[in-house]
């Protein structure tokens, strides 16, 4: 999995909670992104030293008639994070 | 009550 333990937002990256849900801004692009709730539980969790399957687990404890596709879930948001630098590599 | 499942995702929301 692409993303170890220790994970950490990219220094231009800050996040926070707005009353609209979580913001990330992207001060070096000038632009800034909206997460749903199952993007902030991962990003959190990732955040706080999680890995990606303790993300993976996390989720389908929440959803266990998603169990099956939460991987893959995880595994794309994961991508699009990297492909985004929002995530330090 | 738990909310129905959504894939995590992350929306670009616009420009400053």
């Amino acid at each position: 999995m692409p993303v170890t333990p220790g994970a950490s937002l990219s220094p231009h990256v800050t996040m926070t909670e707005t009353e609209h849900g979580t913001v990330l801004l992207d001060e070096r692009a000038g632009r800034y992104w909206v997460l749903n709730a199952t993007g902030t539980t991962v990003i959190r969790l990732l955040l706080a030293g999680g890995s990606v399957d303790d993300a993976v687990r996390e989720l389908r404890e929440r959803h266990p008639d998603a169990a099956e596709r939460v991987t893959a879930d995880v595994a794309a948001f994961v991508r699009t994070l990297r492909d985004a630098e929002v995530m330090a590599p | 009550k738990v909310a129905a499942y959504e894939p995590p995702a992350l929306m670009e929301a616009g420009g400053f």
